[in-house]
């Protein structure tokens, strides 16, 4: 299962990325916008309807008063291009699994995995690899800041795909 | 000789830097990020510790695109003038490509499977190769130098071998990668690297707080006293300034 949080205030490494784009950088593929969420990856054997009900009511992921807790696509749209930045060895958090496993009552969570959604508006259409290449994967001569080589995995997602791999995207798309 | 100190929006070691220079009668200036003027007039730079722009995305990497970091590598190229950064400084210069063009990064201290997050004690290093860098020049291959390590991602992950730099050591000069006295899990034991040509030196834990035995802790004297230990301290670090001049 995965969920994702996001703050309600500006995320400011967002913002520090946007103004290092809108100061330096020269080329067509400039971000209109640059969005951050932190996403959650639920590995186990839960009931995933009980699981989400509980975690909407306590603040394992989200402080209600700071974050939105993400679990429907209310929050994207088609016209966003979205990057997945994994570390290439899986930060588990182990306290999370712990409250988790306090809070289920049937089954087990064995692991939580997060990484970052990086959300970009992008007016010209251009090829994923180029991307990756200009703006996300840092080399010593792009401003790309948000994944590195050597710790780093990066994947796109399409927006069909984020929306299906959301848990509420059935009840909230039709 | 004039040393520009780099202060980024989150430096907080650049008073320590500074007195460090000053105690070896090395002028300075301290020159904000955001600076038009030509850096020309100075001969080294030093990037000090801190926490730039707030570590936001990964530490060091905003400052490292900024184009300051475009001068500071073309005076070290075009120069070779010398070049330090401690701590968020040195992620600063590793994350701008000057030592290996994105081979290696500085990431959270890490251990068997397990952040240990933030570190603040008190370990030794050693260089290696120390003839072929300009702050290591007056050390030897042998030598122990106490040092205070604050950190919390501070852990060398390389894929190449350095040309010279630093390993963390025991106060008995046994050097290993292993947990205590590799306090992080940096691969090889690293503490510091060089670049190629030996001009710039890029080290986590902290040089100018370690600056003089007075500031060592009782334990590592007193051990030092017991088993006649020669310790050295990291004043010649800032004296390659005064030499290079």
């Amino acid at each position: 299962m995965i969920i994702l949080t996001t703050l309600k205030q500006k995320d400011l490494a967002a913002v520090s990325a946007q103004q290092l784009f809108d100061n330096y950088y020269v080329g067509e593929t400039k971000p209109k916008k640059i969005n951050r969420y932190e996403q959650f990856e639920i590995i186990g054997h839960f009931d995933q309807n009980e699981l989400l009900e509980k975690i909407e009511n306590s603040y394992v992921f989200a402080n209600p008063n700071k974050h939105h807790l993400i679990t429907s696509p209310d929050h994207f749209n088609a016209n966003e291009t979205y990057f997945n930045v994994c570390r290439k060895s899986p930060l588990n958090l182990n306290s999370k699994v712990k409250s988790l496993n306090q809070l289920i009552g049937h089954g087990e969570v064995t692991a939580v995995h997060s990484s970052e959604l990086w959300a970009f508006q992008i007016d010209t259409p251009t090829q994923v690899d180029e991307l990756k290449l200009s703006l996300i994967e840092s080399s010593s001569n792009n401003l790309a800041p948000f994944a590195h080589p050597l710790i780093h995995d990066v994947a796109m997602i399409t927006f069909e795909d984020l929306v299906n791999a959301l848990p509420k995207s059935q009840t909230t798309t039709n | 000789m004039s040393v520009a100190v780099i202060q980024f929006p989150g430096s907080n070691c650049e008073n320590e830097t500074c007195d460090a220079l000053e105690s070896n009668q090395i002028q300075y200036t301290l020159v904000p990020w955001n600076t038009d003027e030509s850096l020309d007039r100075f001969d080294g730079f030093i990037l000090p510790g801190g926490f730039s722009f707030q570590d936001r995305i990964r530490a060091g990497v905003i400052a490292a695109k900024l184009p300051i970091l475009d001068k500071i590598k073309q005076q070290s190229e075009v120069y070779q003038k010398p070049i330090l950064g401690i701590c968020n400084g040195a992620q600063i210069l590793v994350e701008s490509g000057l030592f290996s063009d994105q081979n290696d990064i500085i990431d959270f201290n890490y251990i068997d499977h397990q952040m240990v997050g933030f570190i603040c004690d008190w370990g030794f290093l050693t260089p290696f190769n120390s003839k072929d860098n300009l702050f290591l020049k007056s050390l030897s291959d042998n030598d122990v130098l106490p040092i205070q390590i604050c950190h919390g991602e501070g852990r060398f992950i390389l894929n190449y071998s350095p040309k010279s730099g630093m390993k963390y050591t025991s106060i008995d000069g046994k050097s290993t990668s292993d947990f205590p006295i590799t306090p992080n899990g940096a691969e090889q034991g690293i503490a510091a690297i060089s670049n190629t040509n030996g001009n710039a030196l890029a080290i986590m834990p902290h040089p100018e707080r370690s600056l003089d035995s007075k500031c060592y802790p009782l334990s590592i004297r007193a051990y030092a006293k017991k088993h006649n230990l020669n310790l050295i301290d990291f004043k010649s670090l800032f004296r390659a300034f005064e030499v290079q001049k």
